[in-house]
């Protein structure tokens, strides 16, 4: 019976369609400027479908939210102005009652938990102006003491559902924590979850450490320490805590170490006598390759998505620009062409971008642009903006910001492609050289 | 013409008897529930990893830190239930009206349009609107037959000026003709002579007598300001019989031919003014939200056209991607952005069509143009 209606319906609207259509003029109009604002989004809390998910029921939603309103792109309906909430996950929305508040996007979901700590999250995503489905609904399997990680997972889905990238909420930052007075700064390693949770310290004060940098795997660290005195390159693995140093038996200076994006090779700089050079280390062998051989400064080299180049800072022209080469070296070529000095150069996760801090005029720049150097834009501007890292969707940048003045202090910062959404990472301590890990597996 | 009425006709009606027999609710309520995919999350080694604490290090000062240690007086410890909260956007735009403590009964009144979506995937009839909304209708300046009727009626005639009206006193008895000799006139060259009086007469617009329009001899076209855009042609109006007696008839005979004309001459092809589009254009970009593409890479290529087609009080029936026609990836975002856009003007309002001009209702193909809004500190 339901075929046989839909049928007829179907035939109704064409034969309606068609009629109106035969009188109807066709006139095209270009539709321009459109605006920027963030899609509002109610994310009321999940049914708790066990007695125990209750509290995990509100905690999820919150977290969810609150990823997708860091992007920028969405802003929270308060739970306040909901006229009615969700108790049945299965029901289907009534669409104006969300529309009545001005909802654009709706998110409903449910959490259970059984035995052994078991969690399972689901949740479905609606479009409020179409009131139709955006995707299926999803549910997740876990462990109640990963149920920020699932949160994250769901925001993900969300996030990805609405604006055809990948997410970027489960994933982790690695920096450099500060503490004390600026003419006497302690500083170690922490990692932390890209929204500022689950903190945790993985070196010591003892010596100082610089530019972290996650290895594709999200598990090893590759870090520049002066515990010898001389900067060296160290290895960490967070899950064991094993540490060792990548090059043994050398008094060479090492900085600005990077993984290659297959996570086999680190480049990295070497200074040798009065020369600082760009070297490859194959992690297998801890066998090294020299890149560049230039009489000029070769420093912060970072591999494209493909591992087939190399963007590096290099001043062989006088003043320090960016530069790409293949990724066994051979001749590079100069990108950048704006006024001022260039340094700390990345390569975009999508390959498209080459983010960049730029100095010119007195004041520091987080800038990107094209890989071939073109279509430069400057997304910040301060006293120090320095060190960027991708998202691992190539949407967003982090960075550090240090304040000027005699009690000036790092903190980080992260800007999206348009530069409309800067926000500052809340760290319980200064904290400077962020690098973003990839989305955790 | 008439097969396409006959056709809108049975078919509307087949509508309207469906929603009688047995209302549309069913349309939503056969909505197949949404399909749940399992995905087992993490397995049980990584998440034992996950939850454990910090890292080991292996040398011992090293192995003491499973606990931050905050050095500033002026930062809080995290906290893993309220790091969300201190992750708060500092800069972020004004939300464009307020959510809290919504007046549901002023808001109710606007009901959602009757639409269809058609979607990439899926076809979704949704509910049907009782109300119909208003529809803006722009003024037209200089065009006349579009102007409000009561502008159209000749105005009250005037009454005639009443001259010398109070009666003169007659003269004393003893008054007698003057005697001052009037001095003749020159005759040479010099001067000027009077011309002889001649009788007055008022100038035709000052007449009292008014005449009806419906006496009119002339074609009401021949009075159309010659500097206007005339309207279209309107065949009633246009042949009207000079006599007032037949002017029954004469209508009669104007709607029969006006009538025949109309089906043995090709129609003329509605148009809207620069200025109209631009309304239009104006309205739908108001509610198109171009965020979720102007960070994508290479988003000037994401260009979507949709086909909306538009009642004649304005109101959106339905809403089909036409180009990409079925868009996939970020084009799907696109789409959708560009579908919430014209949706979200529909339900503010609708399509703001001039007042007359689309009586069958026009087919609007909507070209969305990402290529703007970047802003930088170059």
């Amino acid at each position: 019976m339901n075929v046989l209606k839909t049928i007829l319906s179907v035939v109704l609207l064409l034969g309606a369609g068609i009629a109106s259509a035969q009188d109807r003029p066709t006139i095209e109009i270009d539709v321009t400027g459109g605006n920027i604002r963030p899609v509002p989004v109610a994310v009321p809390a999940f049914v708790a479908e066990t007695n125990g998910a209750q509290r995990l029921s509100g905690d999820i939603a919150a977290v969810v939210m609150s990823d997708l309103v860091s992007t920028g792109l969405f802003r929270e309906i308060p739970g306040t102005a909901f006229i009615a909430g969700v108790t049945n996950f299965n029901a289907q929305p009534v669409f104006s009652d969300w529309a009545v508040v001005n909802a654009e996007a709706l998110v409903t979901g449910a959490v259970s938990t059984g035995s052994g700590g078991r969690l399972v999250v689901k949740f479905r995503l609606f479009d409020v102006v179409a009131q139709l489905p955006i995707g299926d609904g999803v549910q997740y399997t876990g462990t109640q003491d990963s149920w920020r990680r699932m949160a994250h997972k769901v925001a993900d889905a969300i996030y990805s559902r609405i604006t055809g990238e990948s997410g970027y909420f489960d994933s982790r930052i690695v920096f450099v924590s500060e503490t004390g007075p600026k003419n006497d700064r302690l500083k170690r390693l922490a990692v932390m979850d890209y929204d500022g949770a689950n903190l945790q310290y993985l070196t010591d004060d003892s010596s100082i450490v610089l530019a972290p940098r996650f290895a594709p795997n999200t598990r090893d660290i590759i870090y520049t320490s002066y515990e010898s005195g001389l900067p060296q390159v160290f290895l960490l693995n967070m899950d064991t805590g094993l540490r060792s140093q990548l090059l043994e038996n050398t008094t060479n200076m090492a900085t600005a170490p990077r993984f290659s994006p297959d996570g086999t090779k680190v480049v990295m700089s070497i200074i040798d006598g009065s020369n600082t050079d760009i070297y490859q280390v194959d992690l297998s062998t801890r066998t090294r390759t020299r890149l560049t051989n230039s009489g000029g400064i070769d420093t912060t080299p970072s591999f494209s998505p493909d591992g087939s180049q190399i963007v590096f800072a290099s001043d062989r022209g006088g003043s320090q620009q960016l530069y790409v080469m293949g990724a066994n070296g051979g001749e590079a070529r100069r990108i950048s062409a704006g006024g001022g000095s260039y340094g700390t150069p990345v390569w975009s996760p999508r390959g498209d971008m080459i983010a960049f801090t730029k100095i010119k005029g007195g004041r520091f720049h987080i800038g990107v642009m094209r890989t071939d150097g073109s279509h430069e834009k400057l997304l910040t501007a301060s006293f120090i903006d320095e060190a960027p890292t991708w998202s691992p969707n190539g949407r967003v940048l982090m960075f550090f910001r240090e304040t000027a003045g005699a009690n000036g202090a790092p903190q980080i910062y992260s800007v999206d492609l348009t530069g409309r959404n800067l926000r500052r990472i809340d760290t319980p301590s200064f904290a400077s050289d962020p690098d973003w890990s990839g989305v955790l597996r | 013409m008439q097969t396409g009425t006959i056709i809108s006709g049975v078919a509307h009606g087949g509508l309207i008897l469906a929603a009688f027999l047995g209302g549309l609710d069913w349309w939503q309520a056969t909505l197949p529930p949404p399909r749940i995919t399992t995905v087992t999350l993490v397995r049980a080694a990584e998440l034992d990893v996950q939850s454990s604490a910090a890292p080991q290090a292996p040398m011992a000062d090293i192995a003491q830190l499973a606990q931050p240690e905050i050095k500033l007086d002026t930062v809080a410890a995290p906290s893993l239930e309220s790091a969300v909260n201190q992750t708060e956007i500092s800069q972020t735009n004004a939300p464009d009206a307020a959510d809290a403590a919504p007046d549901v009964s002023a808001l109710l009144p606007p009901a959602t349009p009757d639409v269809v979506v058609v979607a990439p995937t899926v076809d979704t009839l949704l509910a049907p609107n009782e109300a119909a909304p208003n529809i803006f209708q722009p003024a037209l300046a200089g065009n006349e037959l579009n102007a409000p009727a009561s502008l159209s009626h000749p105005p009250p005639p005037r009454k005639a000026p009443l001259i010398g009206a109070r009666a003169i006193a007659p003269p004393p008895d003893n008054a007698t003709p003057s005697q001052q000799a009037t001095p003749e006139v020159a005759t040479n060259g010099d001067t000027q002579v009077a011309a002889p009086p001649t009788p007055a007469s008022a100038p035709p617009e000052a007449t009292t007598a008014i005449t009806p329009d419906g006496q009119k001899t002339d074609r009401i076209s021949a009075f159309a300001p010659q500097t206007a855009s005339r309207p279209p042609r309107n065949p009633r109006r246009a042949s009207l019989p000079a006599s007032q007696p037949d002017i029954t008839k004469a209508v009669a005979a104007a709607l029969q031919t006006a009538q025949q004309a109309s089906q043995t001459t090709p129609l003329v092809v509605a148009d809207l003014t620069g200025p109209e589009r631009a309304v239009i254009g104006g309205v739908v970009s108001h509610n198109w939200n171009t965020s979720n593409i102007i960070g994508q890479v290479n988003f000037e290529q994401y260009v979507v056209r949709i086909t909306v087609e538009v009642s004649a009080q304005g109101q959106v029936e339905s809403v089909t991607p036409l180009e990409p026609s079925t868009p996939t990836g970020i084009f799907e975002i696109a789409y959708r952005a560009a579908r919430s856009a014209v949706l979200q003007a529909n339900q503010a309002g609708g399509i703001p069509l001039p007042a007359g001009k689309f009586p069958g209702g026009v087919t609007l193909v909507l070209r969305f143009d990402p290529a703007s809004g970047e802003i930088g500190f170059n």
